[in-house]
């Protein structure tokens, strides 16, 4: 009797776990983590360090924002480390070439990441390209685009002044001008997508598209938005990063998609939409952050690196498919 | 050892987080008998379905079968050793046809040399629905089929797996009463054949049609078996152990309570592409409009169309005496026109989303002020409408894909009541709701009537319709063929939508 009752309780435990795990799994790695490293290296938690971690972070975890909201809706974009070298070379080759205001510039730099998600969304919503296949075409489109304009040489040159350079390399009151770039981000988008219309549709998109066009919402309205919201974001980051450089290459941001997914998986976003909070993914950011960090400080080689990031991926991963399975 | 109980619950418990589904449930299935269960919404029917099938492992307690304890791990060790189950959530296949749905998990009997012969297998499909009285093309995709045509296949599905025991949960939910009629056939057919039944539904009239024992459930607990009697005194026992007390009396009729001339809604020779053909109607300010058809006469179609703008080809469509040229689901809620889709689960709930963002879903597509969601407003209409509906919840944000069916089916109703719509098309509301909530629900719609809201519904359950309409419209093949002012007889309605009058 007894060891029938002790085989038949098993699954619920497993299910109880998938569920504490889901809510708890990351807060509890990033803390444990985060005391490991500040007690095995003491050069690990001092307050410049801390700052490094967040500035080195912030790129990721701005562009990781609308990577995040584009999946809750069930689409993805893994353009947009394109789209934050085209932003990077449109508002860069304005300010160098043609000798622009440095704000006229950014601001169409920020268009041209509009745009990007815009064509993102055309071919996702009226061609019906899965997200997936389409964004792939135009990440390649998007990087060959700016490899044409550079000719493969960097611009930079001083028509980039210093004013243009603190937003990547500035301080205010010894916080990175990045880093206060990033929190204003996440405070605007945690309420939008909390307390707003957009983020209710977003979910519900996510959750059941068809539930949510008989329910009055214009879909496709919202997709598209999400799109350029998510090319935006990339142009964001990918201006900061290339005032952080004081230049910019074609090759800018290549190879952060990387770390900008994992962000928004390990935050909880599930591939399957529908679920998932932005205030998570910068917490996915930051214990992406506090790992390289850590490997830098500990002399680590960047190949040990990149399998390191291959593993957190696939725990991240691993912790998605425990969420999604469902039982009948 | 010689045994007269072909299936055994013995102390079954079951809980899920924040609730105790069933507490120390036990009880006995004669051999060759159809056995019912019955309870509210939530009472933990369908849960125990689901521990016979091996799909959830109770925490305490045992099954027999033939008198040994088994334990199964998961549905396929279940009908393996002879259990087949109609679940309450169809699990027909949509991407195959018919018949590769009908066979699906047993393809191999129809293999040579590794091949499939699909010219066998829908010869066989079709030999064995025809049999089974199912009018399908076997070819046709499952996505082409209704509801319920779904459930049908369902149906048929589970009695072709030569089971000694079939479990059906609400086998009749999207059916009519033609189609109830089939199925009755089917199950006598099975009892001569030695299966033993358990059948769920909220329909007692088919529990006292089919059965001949009875198992009440309440709050996860069995109140009473008894032997199934036709007397109206035993029915009335059972709704009172179901539900706790007494059933609430009901409003009488409303027919023809309705003097309005301002129409608000009107469709002129309106025909669409998938099988409505020059229909027209007005439905009065006020008015309570209910449509009777049996499965094929496109009311469905119909209605969906002139919510969504859908494979309409023709005719016109008049809203307050406005010509409304196209339409989408958008500008029809903008509008305030709501629909209640028939099929929930696809087209009608946020399954992954807490019941405090479906109930006030389209409240908040209508209330937010520059995009801000009036949020307190909206947990108000949540709470207000789970105590109104009784929907069963361990709290408004529960996620809805935790609820119970029939609770499930409440939460779509709420969103679309909560929403402050000026007409109402309701296609088949009292699907899977139990008793209780029946009466409580016919109130509501009888009150928002008596307010100005101008109502159709879509049902198949005519003495409800009969109680709560103004007026009946019945269609046939796609075309209304009948107007009922006068309070007429159930049997000659049902004529007129078999087509036995004309
Ligand atoms: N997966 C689940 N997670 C949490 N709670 C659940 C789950 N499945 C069922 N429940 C809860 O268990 C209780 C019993 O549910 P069950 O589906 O057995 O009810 P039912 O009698 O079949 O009702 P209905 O008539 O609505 O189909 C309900 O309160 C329901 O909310
Ligand atoms: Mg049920």
């Amino acid at each position: 009797m007894s060891e029938i009752k002790n085989i038949n309780t098993s699954p619920n435990r497993f299910k109880i776990q998938a569920n504490f795990w889901e809510i708890y799994g990351i807060p509890i790695a990033f803390t444990v983590l985060f005391l490991v490293f500040s007690f095995s290296n003491k050069n690990f938690f001092t307050f410049d360090n801390i700052m490094n971690i967040l500035r080195a972070t912030s790129i990721i975890a701005i562009v990781a924002i609308g990577t995040t909201i584009l999946m809750i809706s069930g689409n993805i974009d893994i353009s947009m480390a394109s789209t934050m070298a085209v932003s990077g070379v449109v508002t860069i080759g304005m300010i160098v070439h043609y000798n622009i205001n440095p704000i006229i510039a950014i601001v169409c730099g920020i268009i041209a990441g509009g745009i990007a998600g815009f064509l993102n969304s055309l071919l996702v919503i009226y061609i019906k390209i899965p997200a997936f296949i389409a964004t792939l075409a135009t990440l390649s489109i998007f990087r060959g685009l700016c490899f044409i304009y550079t000719k493969g040489y960097s611009i930079y040159g001083d028509q980039i002044t210093e004013a243009y350079k603190f937003i990547g390399r500035g301080y205010v009151f010894k916080i990175p001008m990045p880093v206060i770039i990033m929190i204003v981000l996440y405070v605007i988008f945690i309420i939008i997508f909390k307390y707003t219309k957009i983020g209710l549709y977003t979910y519900a998109i996510g959750s059941n598209e068809r539930v949510s066009l008989l329910s009055g919402v214009n879909a496709n309205k919202i997709k598209m938005l999400l799109f350029v919201l998510g090319g935006v974001m990339s142009a964001i980051g990918g201006i900061i990063m290339t005032a952080r450089l004081g230049s910019v290459q074609g090759s800018l941001a290549d190879g952060t998609e990387f770390g900008i997914i994992t962000a928004a998986v390990l935050g909880g976003v599930s591939l399957s939409g529908g679920k998932g909070v932005i205030g998570r993914t910068l917490l996915g950011a930051l214990l992406i952050g506090i790992l390289n960090n850590y490997m830098v400080l500990m002399n680590i080689s960047t190949f040990y690196q990149m399998v390191t990031s291959g593993i957190v991926l696939l725990f991240a991963l691993g912790l998605d498919r425990l969420k999604s399975k469902q039982v009948l | 050892m010689d045994n007269n109980y072909i299936l055994e619950i013995d102390n079954i418990s079951k809980y899920f987080p924040g609730v105790q589904a069933l507490k120390n449930v036990s009880f006995k299935i004669k051999k060759n008998t159809v056995h019912a269960l019955v309870g509210e919404n939530g009472a933990g029917k369908s849960t125990l379905i689901k521990i016979i099938a091996g799909v959830y492992t109770p925490e305490e307690g045992e099954i027999k079968i033939d008198g040994n304890i088994v334990s199964y791990k998961n549905p396929a060790d279940s009908l393996k050793s002879g259990i087949s189950t109609i679940y309450q959530e169809l699990s027909v296949v949509d991407d195959l046809t018919i018949a590769q749905d009908l066979f699906f998990g047993e393809e191999s009997i129809f293999s040579r040399g590794g091949f499939i012969s699909f010219k066998k297998m829908n010869n066989e499909a079709k030999k064995i629905l025809d049999n089974l009285g199912f009018t399908f093309n076997v070819t046709k995709k499952v996505s082409s089929l209704s509801v319920s045509e779904k459930q049908q296949l369902e149906i048929a599905k589970a009695v072709n797996k030569n089971a000694k025991i079939i479990l059906m949960d609400e086998p009749t939910s999207a059916l009519s009463d033609k189609e109830i009629e089939n199925l009755f056939k089917i199950i006598k057919k099975l009892k001569e054949k030695g299966v033993s039944i358990i059948y769920i539904s909220h329909h007692l009239d088919e529990i006292f049609n089919i059965c001949d024992y009875v198992t009440i459930l309440r709050d996860g607990m069995v109140i009473d078996t008894l032997e199934v009697e036709n007397n109206q005194e035993v029915k009335d026992k059972v709704v009172n152990q179901m539900i706790g007390k007494d059933l609430s009396k009901i409003k009488t009729n409303r027919f023809k309570k309705i003097n309005s001339d301002k129409i608000v809604l009107e469709a002129k020779d309106f025909s669409t592409s998938n099988g409505v053909k020059n229909v027209s109607f007005k439905l009065k300010y006020g008015e309570i409009l209910g449509i009777y058809g049996t499965v094929g006469s496109k009311r469905t179609e119909l209605f969906k169309s002139i919510f969504t703008g859908q494979n309409k080809i023709e005719g016109q469509l008049y809203s307050k005496s406005k010509l409304i040229l196209n339409t989408n689901p958008e500008k029809s809620i903008a509008g305030k026109l709501g629909f209640l889709p028939e099929s929930r689960k696809e087209e009608g709930i946020f399954l992954g989303l807490p019941i405090s963002k479906n109930i006030p879903f389209i409240l908040y597509g209508e209330e937010s002020k520059l995009g801000f969601l009036k949020q307190k407003k909206g947990l108000e209409a949540t709470k207000k409408y789970i105590n109104l509906l009784n929907i069963k919840t361990p709290s408004p944000h529960q996620i809805v894909a935790n609820l119970s069916g029939g609770n499930q089916q409440k939460v779509v109703l709420a969103k679309l009541l909560a929403a402050d719509c000026d007409i109402l098309i309701l296609d088949e509301p009292l699907v899977g709701v139990d008793v209780g909530t029946k009466n409580e629900l016919l109130d509501i719609v009888n009150d928002l009537a008596n307010e100005g809201k101008s109502i159709i519904i879509i049902s198949s359950e005519l003495p409800e319709l009969l109680r709560i309409s103004d007026r009946i419209l019945i269609m046939r093949n796609g075309e209304i063929i009948k107007e009922i002012i006068e309070n007429f007889d159930q049997k000659e309605i049902i004529s007129y939508a078999i087509g036995g009058k004309k």
